[in-house]
């Protein structure tokens, strides 16, 4: 091979080559007097990142219901919910993530044209294996702002919403945010068409 | 120019051949699929000593598959694409080996059969389970025509998405 | 030198005594999956006493269908998918798949989207070295360097937290550039001390991994392979270098700013498994000199990513037709991304070629032959072995 012609520097071997010690092992003992580095959670807290990847924020009046963090979601993790406030219909369907799904890329946060999806620092995902907890990680994000509130309050990076009913006749849900706040709402139907009006049922429709 | 030089010295001694230059360390061949190993027995002579993948790309509108053989001359410091087609329908797609001029390409080739379907002759490892499983083999799922969803729905019935009811499939 | 099983046998019967015949000694081993040493791989060993006869390495544990995946989905969006490739250095596939893909489309990147890039890289290799380190060290029974390799890969960990928003799989390398600017020269302070303090550490390492005795022991002699071998098998980075060819992709196929850099290539010509770890060893080093460097030049002005109208419809981003092969060297060889596209917003074909499709099946079925079984770790740690680039 004609290895003088390619231009780089090789090594010297003396500088790579290691001669066997039985004594420098013993060196590493000077660690057993220093702290550890390790840290006791959750009796300690750690640092987290102020643009950590966590959970998903919504702004309800800004989401224009356009699909396209559906469509770039590359775990499915999006739906388009239409739903009903205080009796009244929201104008445009908005996303409900399952964080059973999301791998946290926040693709849909980028895509999002009006700046209505945000992301929180927020990344406590855990449950005690109960039947009505998976039913958490399957929601609406709340607005930004309500959620900044609860952090203040609770900094320990939890999901902000302690509690979600869900009532499967009609179609209620009601978030429980940590700071005793009641929300409530009801959810019309699946999909990017509007429900029909007479019968609100899931339209299951087909994404492309 | 160099890439040009490595291309003419080639192939005057394979006029079967075509190549080009796509850029700069960056040199493509078409090779006829029977000649392909004298093509890959010239190119180690003339300094492409590694072999880094054979990828098979389907084409199910021109009813073929394009095999790449990726190849690095260390000598050179370029890249060449070997490109070859050949039939896709299943007891069509065959190739002769190249596990004797590059030994490394028998786990490459073992990898082309078991998602494409590609038979390489001559390699006798080429029945042996690779990655798939026993229920898989055979479905060579990376063609075209593998409905990839139809059968994820099949197996994984639990793993689809349905609605707050489990009874209406969603997405 | 040890005494041959025959000879033994013959001994015995002259003494009176009746060994069983050699064919029961042999026996099969399931070497993983579960074992820690091979992470979700398995080798069926064919053992006679301690000693392997022979070797099949049996892959398809981590097989999740990347390739096929990939065609179904919008170009950027396969970023959150293929870094799952590689776990030590997720920032590889992202590279690699980024660079084909803005070759096909012809980007020229923005000056300081390659610095940022160069960074991660250089970043990623450093803290992927320290988790071999971690996997070296416990499997030559050094625990201690192995907790101490974990705790300061924690440190880089948190400067790509800080950076992309996330700790393992950063998702942050994307088609024309990356996702987000550097937060603030804090951030590049960091980094400096960061490498300062990991050199500064650098010498703990040498006295209880690669200046120990029982290194020497454990690893010289094993797993030897010569120049011809390594070359027909396609093996590449470190381990290539070990047996005497300084092919290294940041020299050979220049990408990014490595042009503008000077480190050196460590070329050792032994081939065993003791070489490998010294040339890794040596590498760390001349990575955290690259990052020196880079921090040196500092990032230059301007956009972090390709000011094109298209970036802002995602889903519905179009690639022309055409195809591109892009590679990098990862820290445990040459990593390769074929891309095709037929002109439509999801990827026709994704090709990712992992080095330890050499490393781990044919080069590691052959150089387990007659090694002990308590040497299988060690060679499978010195090749570096990562099954998710073989199953994909």
């Amino acid at each position: 091979m004609k290895m003088e012609e390619i231009e780089f520097k090789v090594a010297p071997e003396s500088k790579i080559r290691k001669k066997p010690s039985y004594i420098k092992p013993w060196l590493g003992l000077k660690y057993l007097f220093k702290k550890p580095v390790t840290i006791k959670i959750p009796y300690e807290k750690t640092q987290i990142a102020e643009k950590y990847r966590g959970f998903h924020s919504l702004d309800w009046k800004k989401c224009v219901g356009c699909n396209f963090c559906g469509q770039i979601c590359p775990a499915r993790a999006i739906e388009m919910t239409w739903l009903e406030v205080d009796g009244r219909m929201e104008k445009r369907p908005h996303p409900k993530i399952d964080y059973g799904r999301c791998t946290f890329c926040q693709f849909c946060v980028d895509v999002c044209p009006t700046g209505a999806l945000g992301f929180v620092s927020n990344y406590m995902l855990t449950t005690e294996w109960k039947e009505e907890e998976i039913q958490l990680y399957d929601w609406v994000p709340i607005h930004p702002d309500r959620i900044r509130e609860i952090n203040e309050k609770f900094p320990d990076y939890r999901f902000p919403v302690e509690k979600i009913e869900f009532d499967r006749e009609t179609k209620e849900v009601a978030y429980h945010l940590r700071d005793g706040e009641i929300f409530k709402f009801r959810i019309l139907g699946y999909g990017i068409r509007p429900p029909k009006p007479a019968k609100p049922v899931k339209t299951g429709e087909e994404k492309k | 120019m160099r890439e040009q030089a490595i291309i003419d010295g080639i192939l005057t001694e394979a006029p079967y051949a075509e190549g080009k230059v796509r850029r700069e360390r960056r040199v493509e061949f078409k090779v006829p699929a029977d000649r392909i190993r004298d093509f890959l027995k010239l190119l180690r002579e003339k300094g492409f000593e590694l072999m880094l993948q054979i990828t098979v790309v389907d084409w199910p509108k021109d009813g073929e598959y394009e095999l790449v053989y990726q190849m690095w001359s260390i000598e050179h410091r370029t890249h060449a694409m070997v490109r070859t087609r050949i039939p896709r329908e299943l007891d069509k797609a065959r190739m002769p080996t190249v596990r004797d001029i590059y030994p490394v390409a028998e786990t490459y080739e073992r990898d082309a059969h078991d998602f494409f379907g590609v038979y390489f002759e001559g390699n006798e490892k080429m029945e042996m389970p690779w990655i798939l499983d026993d229920t898989e083999q055979g479905l060579f799922p990376y063609r075209k025509d593998f409905d990839m969803l139809a059968y994820v729905k099949k197996k994984y019935m639990i793993l689809d998405r349905f609605d707050e009811n489990k009874d209406n499939y969603v997405i | 030198m040890m005494v041959s099983q025959s000879e033994l046998v013959k001994e015995a019967r002259e003494n009176g005594m009746d060994l069983l015949p050699l064919d029961k000694d042999t026996y099969e081993l399931f070497f993983g999956p579960q074992h820690m040493a091979t992470e979700n791989f398995s080798i069926i060993l064919k053992m006679d006493g301690h000693r392997v006869v022979k070797a099949i390495a049996n892959p398809g544990f981590l097989h999740r269908g990347f390739e096929k995946l990939a065609e179904l989905r919008p170009w950027h969006t396969n970023i959150a998918l293929l870094l799952r490739i590689c776990v030590p250095e997720p920032d590889v596939p992202e590279a690699i798949y980024s660079m084909a893909v803005d070759e096909i489309i012809g980007w020229e990147l923005p000056e300081r989207a390659q610095w940022i890039r160069t960074t991660v890289l250089e970043m990623a290799r450093v803290s992927a070295y320290l988790f071999w380190i971690m996997g070296l060290s416990f499997k030559l029974g050094v625990y201690t360097a192995g907790q101490w390799a974990a705790a300061y890969r924690e440190r880089l960990m948190a400067l790509f937290e800080q950076l992309t928003g996330a700790r393992v799989y950063h998702i942050y390398t994307i088609p024309g550039g990356v996702r987000r600017d550097i937060p603030n020269d804090a951030w590049l302070r960091r980094l400096r001390d960061t490498v300062e303090y990991i050199k500064g550490k650098l010498p703990d390492f040498d006295h209880l991994v690669f200046e120990n005795y029982i290194t020497f022991r454990r690893m010289e002699g094993i797993g030897v392979m010569d120049k011809k071998f390594a070359l027909a098998e396609g093996v590449t980075g470190p381990n290539i270098r070990a047996t005497g060819v300084p092919y290294d992709v940041r020299r050979a196929d220049p990408y990014l700013l490595y042009p503008e850099l000077d480190f050196e290539i460590p070329v050792l010509e032994d081939g065993d498994a003791l070489a490998r770890a010294l040339v890794r060893r040596y590498e760390l080093e001349q990575d955290l000199y690259i990052l020196e460097q880079l921090l040196e030049m500092g990032p230059p002005d301007g956009p972090y990513k390709v000011q094109d109208p298209k970036l802002k419809n995602l889903p519905r981003f179009k690639v022309p037709a055409g195809d591109a092969f892009a590679h990098v060297e990862s820290t445990k060889g040459d990593f390769g991304a074929y891309v095709v596209s037929d002109g439509r917003n999801k990827p026709y074909r994704v090709q990712i070629r992992g080095p330890s499709i050499a490393h781990g099946i044919r080069v590691l079925e052959q150089l387990l032959v007659g090694a002990r079984i308590a040497d299988v770790p060690v060679i499978l740690m010195s090749l570096d072995n990562c099954p998710p680039d073989i199953d994909r």
